[in-house]
């Protein structure tokens, strides 16, 4: 009976030895673990397919890109229809699953989800499109238009006939921009050119996009093509009918002289600036958020050997206006109903442009 | 086992001291740990603190330039609103507000002022997001902060409104050095490289700052910055311990940097935490130290627990030895009795020389075996702590001359030369335990006689006297034996050892005697010196104190010739005297029966309690003998109900208990039971009679000299013309007994009354001088010393005249003149009477 209670004694000993030393330890880890910084989460919405090249690929790897660089884990959530009720559905699921911050990648999301943003207000959210604003929303483009610029310098310098096809979704802020801002371009380097559009009413429409570039090609003239779709289809008439193009948002797979060149943006780079905005808190402090040609956002991709080195000069000090500061909307401006849009010694302000482009440049026609 | 469970608590000691010194090593190490955990915790979590504060102060910042921002927007939409030259002029001079280091301005898209100084776009690289219809704020060094707003007119940019503060102004602006004593902030731009510092910004700051440790602190900062509002670090540098901080301010190219010393953040917490941490430790310490205290308090608990069950347990043993030995004592003293009595019965009943040998070498292994138990016996009373020295007044003298007596035969047996050398100046007149001393030396000299084959044993006697009244006995016995190997020595007084095992396997004994012998001399203060050479024999002294109580040389001893085993006598014959003998055993009964036949006393027997009773009340008997041990009704509870019971024909008679039970204490027991004496068994004849001779009443006890005279008329010879026999023999009731118990006693009384006579005479102590000489005249008188009692006579007459009232003072001097005179001539009487007498007794 004593030799066991002696043994007992023992046992509590180390019992109590364990407790107050290993419980305390443990607890120090458990701190740890919760002082431990938990993992960014990343919520990003898409239209499309992210495998099909295109706009919803080159926003898939752009974003990808910036979250391995920032170590941020990245959420999808793809083939997410507009005006479904599946975006809204789409936010809660990835705030559920820990978003601090959700992209929402195509045009109209935020117009349908307006509602629901404001619900979630501990979570940034950033959107490629100025129709709506909230406090923690964030409006981010890169500023397209002045690579549209360029390109319209470019085919400005390119076109023989004088006339330039360009087949567009629809006719909003965003298009209108890069139509006034290519518009511009070529007017720049060839004032008697001008530029024909023709809308196809949808991102996606292979084959109203194909039909729109024939009769560009065909009925209005045009040796040098572009377009503002989602998808190449417009490339492909030009390509087959021999007019030059230049492609919209990918670096087309062709080794074709008329393809003169892309209008691309670094997404990742732009997302890597937009993460990297919300992980130092810096986000929701600011409406809307422009990345341009300055910090190589937006670009011309490789000329084609059609291209002349006389040409590339130019454009390059044109670019290098652009990246100096100079303005493309700034100074006397008519659209082409005649009436002056922005006058000498002004410039269109960034929400103007972001938000409220209705109209198009002088120099521009609509083919119906 | 002492030594055992000294060296066992011992080695627990250590054992605690390991364990605890494990522990608050143990402790030490976690506390060490711990506070390292801690420290790290409380710097990572500090610089999660830190660097929300800096985030916090980004705030501020933000605010104090939306604030800017906001008076410079209303401004521009005064502008917007008021497009008029002049207005335009006042309205920003109200801007200004006097202050020469601000500097307002309205500035062309294509940079040309309208107001104000022109601004170069390339110092103000955000400018241009000015012109786009953006509010900017930015920074370029040496020139200042600059915030500016579009002007608009609708949707477009007309001009970017401008204010702008100089370097000089900033920290008094942004008030950032006002956040903490101990802290320091400055602004630097996002590049890291250009400073604009606080407001005592000095050499020692650069140097901070120049620092490795800090640098590499402020590019972990910038990298923390790429993904975080705002960063700390704690660093540990030279200089000193810092929370370095950094937050980029919103909308501008700047970076708000600052350090704060880890004292002044942490110093308090930290005091805290080392607060708890001391509490902390404190109570583990003390848990450890109480844990520490109640392991041993309760090992010694469960020790001394162990100790007791232990001593328990060893009691319980020597008790259950002891009732085993006094078990065994009575087993085998019973039939030892027997055997001695039947002994006697042949030794006084056979005419035949043959038997009677027989019968006596048959006594003498009785005696042997009777001797052996009784070592055990007094081995087991010293034992116990009951064994108690009897001291008395001894002749040494007798001592010496029974043990020669009792050795010669034996050593002569062997063919051993027995020698005794008695120092003739030893005092002979002692007090002490004789029967003890004499227990003593037997030992020695029945050892040397046993382990000596071929030689000689010597005996000798000497004394050495300590002081007037003690004396140092020396009793040496050496031998020609078999000897003792030196390293065995130490071992001789063990209990039960015996060396040489195997040699010695034929030599009877238990193996006690010395180990008693020694306990013995311990007892009586004496010691014991042992000198051996195996092979050729050993010499074995004992010195023993004793006491001295007369003053007599013990002269030269006078050997008695082996006396030849005489026939026995009886002390008395009581041919009227009725006894009662009880006892369970028959043949025990016997045995008293028969050695009581020779007195002629009549003897009925009882074989138990019961019937002893009955009988009881059956007759008158003068005495009885009741054995102690019986079944049913022993000894004691007879003798309560013999007293008790109410038609008990004798009453009042000495009642002697017999037992076997010789442990010590037994007697005292006995009499407080209510017993007049007891008897030991086996029953020792002489005192059997000398018992009955007390008891049994007077008028009932004859001298057995008046029934043979033959035998009474040896003593009868006049010795010398000292002592009248015959009278003496008279004063004796012609009991020749009783006439050498006369004779004994005036010898032994002889030493202390010649004392006192000879103190009271060197006194001149005349009263008690003649009470002593009254005295001796008539116990001289009684042992038919007639003529000593005459000189007493004398001595006592002439005392009575010196003590009279009446005398004169002649007759007074005549007498003193008379005593001194006749004093010495006197006690030469009264030695000489003694020395008569005691050679008397010994002849009787």
């Amino acid at each position: 009976m004593k030799f066991v209670n002696i043994k007992n004694f023992n046992l509590l000993v180390a019992i109590a030895a364990f407790l107050i030393i290993v419980l305390p330890a443990m607890m120090f880890l458990n701190f740890n673990e919760e002082f431990a910084e938990r993992k960014e989460k990343i919520g990003f919405i898409i239209l499309g397919d992210i495998t099909i090249p295109g706009w919803n690929e080159s926003q898939y790897k752009g974003i990808k890109a910036a979250c391995e660089e920032f170590g941020v884990e990245l959420l999808v959530r793809d083939k997410v229809k507009e005006n479904s009720g599946q975006c809204t559905e789409a936010i809660k699921n990835l705030v559920n699953n820990g978003a601090g911050m959700i992209f929402l990648a195509s045009y109209s999301y935020s117009i349908e989800a307006q509602n629901i943003i404001g619900e979630y207000p501990h979570v940034a959210f950033a959107t490629n499109s100025a129709e709506v604003h909230a406090k923690n929303m964030t409006a981010y483009f890169a500023r397209m238009y002045q690579a549209r610029y360029l390109s319209g310098a470019l085919a400005g310098m390119r076109t023989k006939s004088n006339v330039i096809g360009y087949v567009a979704a629809m006719s909003n802020t965003e298009v209108n921009r890069g139509i006034n801002a290519f518009t511009l371009g070529v007017q720049r380097t060839n004032p008697q050119a001008k530029v024909v559009v023709m809308w196809t009413g949808a991102w996606q429409d292979e084959k109203i996009e194909a039909q729109h570039a024939e009769r560009l090609i065909k009925e209005a003239g045009a040796d040098v093509l572009t377009y503002h779709q989602d998808e190449d289809a417009t490339a492909q008439v030009a390509e087959k009918f021999g007019a030059d193009f230049i492609a919209y948002n990918a670096i087309l797979d062709t080794k074709s002289e008329h393809y003169l060149t892309s209008v691309i943006c670094r997404w990742n780079l732009y997302y890597s600036d937009m993460i990297q905005r919300y992980l130092k808190g810096e986000i929701n402090s600011v409406k809307n958020h422009w990345l341009g040609i300055e910090r190589g956002a937006v670009m011309l991709s490789e000329f084609s050997p059609a291209v002349t080195e006389k040409m590339i000069t130019r454009l390059e000090s044109l670019k290098q206006e652009l990246v100096n500061g100079n303005l493309i909307f700034a100074g006397e401006i008519y659209d082409n109903t005649g009436k002056i849009r922005c006058a000498a010694g002004e410039a269109i302000s960034d929400d103007t442009l972001l938000e409220d482009i209705n109209w198009l440049v002088k120099g521009v026609e609509v083919l119906e | 086992m002492n030594e055992g469970g000294f060296s066992l608590s011992k080695k627990y000691i250590k054992k605690i001291i390991l364990q605890f010194a494990t522990v608050l090593t143990i402790l030490l190490l976690t506390g060490f740990f711990m506070r390292m955990e801690v420290r790290d915790l409380l710097n990572t979590t500090l610089e999660k603190t830190m660097a929300k504060q800096a985030a916090d102060l980004s705030i501020v910042a933000e605010e104090r330039f939306a604030k800017e921002l906001a008076e410079l927007r209303l401004a521009a939409k005064y502008l917007e609103l008021h497009p008029n030259a002049t207005t335009e002029e006042n309205f920003l001079s109200i801007l200004k507000a006097g202050n020469e280091n601000i500097s307002v301005g309205l500035l062309k898209l294509d940079g040309k002022a309208i107001h104000g100084k022109i601004l170069s776009k390339w110092d103000f690289l955000r400018l241009t997001s000015a012109y786009r219809g953006n509010e900017v704020v930015d920074y370029c060094a040496g020139k200042g902060l600059l915030f500016a707003v579009p002007v608009m007119r609708g949707g477009n940019v007309q001009a970017a409104i401008y204010r702008l503060y100089d370097d000089k102004l900033l920290t008094d602006l942004f008030g950032l050095a006002e956040y903490s004593s101990d802290t320091r902030l400055l602004i630097q731009e996002r590049n890291g490289q250009i400073i604009i510092p606080y407001k005592d910004y000095g050499e020692a700051d650069k140097k901070f700052f120049l620092n490795a440790t800090i640098q590499h602190g402020f590019k972990i900062i910038r990298d923390k910055l790429s993904t975080h509002r705002s960063a700390a670090v704690y660093r540990d540098s030279s200089l000193g311990e810092f929370f370095l901080f950094a937050t980029d301010l919103p909308q501008t190219n700047c970076t708000m940097i600052g350090f704060v010393p880890w004292a002044a953040v942490a110093g308090d917490i930290f005091r805290i935490y080392t607060l708890l941490l001391s509490g902390g430790t404190l109570m583990l310490l003390i848990l450890a130290l109480v844990s520490a205290y109640l392991f041993v308090v309760r090992t010694k608990a469960e020790e001394s627990d162990a100790l007791r069950e232990a001593k328990q347990a060893a009691e319980d043993a020597n008790n259950a030895k002891s009732i085993f030995l006094a078990n065994m004592s009575h087993e085998i003293r019973t039939p030892i009795n027997a055997i001695i009595g039947m002994n006697e019965m042949i030794l006084r009943e056979s005419q035949n020389p043959k038997i009677i040998d027989y019968a006596q070498n048959s006594s003498a292994a009785s005696e042997t075996l009777l001797s052996l138990i009784n070592d055990i016996l007094d081995f087991s009373k010293i034992e116990s702590g009951k064994f108690e020295l009897v001291p008395e007044n001894y002749k040494l003298s007798e001592v010496i001359k029974n043990l020669v007596n009792m050795m010669r035969p034996r050593a002569e047996k062997k063919n051993l030369a027995f020698t005794v050398q008695v120092n003739p100046n030893t005092e002979n007149l002692l007090f002490g335990d004789s029967v003890r001393v004499r227990q003593i030396v037997i030992n020695f000299l029945s050892n040397a006689v046993k382990y000596t084959r071929v030689g000689s044993v010597e005996f000798i006697v000497d004394g050495e006297k300590i002081s007037d009244d003690k004396i140092n006995l020396k009793f040496t016995v050496k031998d020609t034996g078999i000897g003792i190997h030196e390293e065995d020595i130490p071992k001789l007084f063990n209990d039960f050892e015996r060396f040489d095992a195997k040699k010695n396997k034929n030599i009877e004994g238990t193996g006690l005697g010395l180990a008693i012998t020694q306990k013995l001399v311990e007892m009586m203060n004496g010691k014991i010196e042992v000198q051996s050479v195996y092979g050729e024999g050993s010499m074995f002294t004992v010195i023993l104190p004793q006491k001295i109580v007369g003053n007599e040389l013990i002269g030269k001893i006078e050997e008695k010739p082996h006396a030849a085993q005489e026939k026995y006598q009886p002390s008395f014959i009581a041919p009227d005297a009725d006894i009662l003998v009880v006892d369970d055993n028959e043949m025990n009964l016997l045995v008293a029966t028969n050695l009581l036949k020779a007195t002629q006393v009549k003897v009925d027997t009882a074989l138990s309690g019961m019937s002893c009773l009955k009988k009881l009340a059956e007759r008158h008997y003068d005495l009885i003998l009741l054995d102690q041990m019986m079944p049913s009704l022993d000894g004691v509870q007879t003798l309560k109900m013999a007293r008790a019971m109410e038609d008990n024909l004798s009453k009042d008679v000495p009642i002697i208990a017999l037992t076997a039970n010789a442990i010590s204490g037994t007697r005292e027991k006995l009499i407080a039971e209510g017993f007049t004496d007891y008897l030991s068994k086996p029953i020792d004849v002489k005192l059997m009679e000398k018992m009955l001779m007390n008891y049994l009443p007077a008028e009932k006890v004859l001298s057995s000299t008046q029934e043979k005279i033959s035998a009474a008329e040896k003593p009868s010879e006049p010795v010398s013309d000292l002592i009248n026999v015959e009278k003496g023999l008279e004063y004796s009731a012609g009991m020749t007994d009783f006439y050498k118990e006369f004779l004994l006693k005036f010898v032994s009384l002889k030493a202390e009354k010649q004392q006192k006579l000879q103190a009271t005479f060197e006194a001149g102590d005349w009263k008690n001088y003649t009470i002593c000489v009254h005295a001796l005249k008539s116990t001289a008188l009684s042992i038919g010393g007639e003529k000593t009692s005459e000189a007493a006579k004398e001595l006592e007459k002439a005392g009575k005249i010196l003590m009279a009232a009446t005398s004169s003072e002649l007759e007074k001097q005549e007498s003193a003149d008379f005593i001194n005179k006749n004093h010495a001539a006197a006690m030469k009487l009264y030695d000489a009477l003694a020395a008569e007498a005691e050679k008397l007794a010994e002849t009787l």
